[in-house]
């Protein structure tokens, strides 16, 4: 196992993983690369974790509901002040096309716990017992969780219609 | 793989395709984080490990402190000589007769304050009159 190769794997996971979780680029750019810093130090002062793929997506879950948290304590302030925020660079370009952003509305719209087990396992194709021990969840939720999440998730994305409200 | 990580169906797998294809990054922004990641983690390398060993220590370490000092403290002031006695009281004959040798502190007062050389006190039991 090289840690480059690791890395080099996992960036465009994690990404993808922050991103469906935050909904928004820059964010998921910051969960992703907190995780993936912390897993390289890890890596390099103790040795590879029993599991890299389980230690980096411990870390970004756990940023990425920092991160929204804190975007959804801090959006009453922006609104009020007004703030205007900066030109979109590239990616945040890319990541503005009008399904990506369907996409990520639906995906906010699912339970937290059913939106992370979906991209876990269906979108990263982890395993569901690896996936059921990042969520601290049995095997049998976790499947419950990703077949409710792509259940929900598909009803939304067709017209709009939320079947649990 | 184990026995219980059964896969989805055919639909679930493309439904799981489609969305993996939508949420990926641009390969220029996964090559950035792959960049910083091994440079800000190798801007550590060779510094040796901090193992905060003493860390679960420091509460105890804190109250042993504290005790001592409470310890010394008290210790010093109970372990203070005590000063001679200023006073005596001798009873001869049935007469109690108090003597102050310090002479700045009289014992009996005058009604003005002024301090007397002596006088009487007249001890009573029962209902005052």
């Amino acid at each position: 196992m090289d840690l480059d190769d690791t890395v080099r794997d996992l960036a465009p996971r994690l990404l993808r993983f922050s991103l469906g979780q935050t909904g928004d680029a820059s964010l998921a750019e910051e969960a992703a690369q907190e995780a993936l810093t912390a897993l390289v130090q890890r890596w390099r002062r103790q040795g590879p974790p029993e599991c890299p793929d389980a230690f980096a997506f411990a870390i970004a879950r756990r940023r990425a509901f920092r991160l929204n948290l804190k975007r959804r304590l801090l959006e009453p302030l922006q609104v009020l002040f007004d703030r205007h925020t900066p030109e979109p660079n590239p990616e945040e370009q890319a990541a503005s096309r009008a399904d990506l952003r369907r996409l990520t509305a639906a995906l906010r719209r699912l339970a937290p716990g059913d939106r992370e087990a979906l991209l876990l396992v269906g979108v990263e194709g982890m395993e569901l017992s690896r996936g059921a021990e990042i969520l601290g969840v049995s095997l049998s939720a976790i499947k419950m969780r990703v077949h409710r999440a792509r259940k929900r998730l598909a009803r939304i994305l067709e017209d709009g219609h939320d079947p649990a409200g | 793989m184990t026995p219980q990580d059964e896969p989805g169906t055919p639909g679930d797998s493309l439904f799981d395709q489609r969305l993996r294809e939508m949420l990926s990054p641009p390969p220029e922004q996964a090559e950035r984080i792959v960049r910083r990641a091994l440079t800000a983690a190798g801007a550590g390398d060779g510094r040796p490990l901090r193992v905060p060993r003493l860390r679960p220590l420091l509460p105890a370490a804190s109250l042993l402190v504290l005790l001592t000092a409470a310890a010394v403290f008290f210790s010093l002031h109970l372990l203070e000589p005590r000063q001679d006695a200023v006073v005596s009281i001798v009873n001869v004959g049935g007469m109690v007769i108090a003597t102050s040798e310090d002479e700045a502190r009289p014992l009996v007062l005058s009604g003005s304050g002024e301090p007397q050389s002596q006088g009487i006190i007249l001890i009573r039991h029962g209902e005052s009159q």
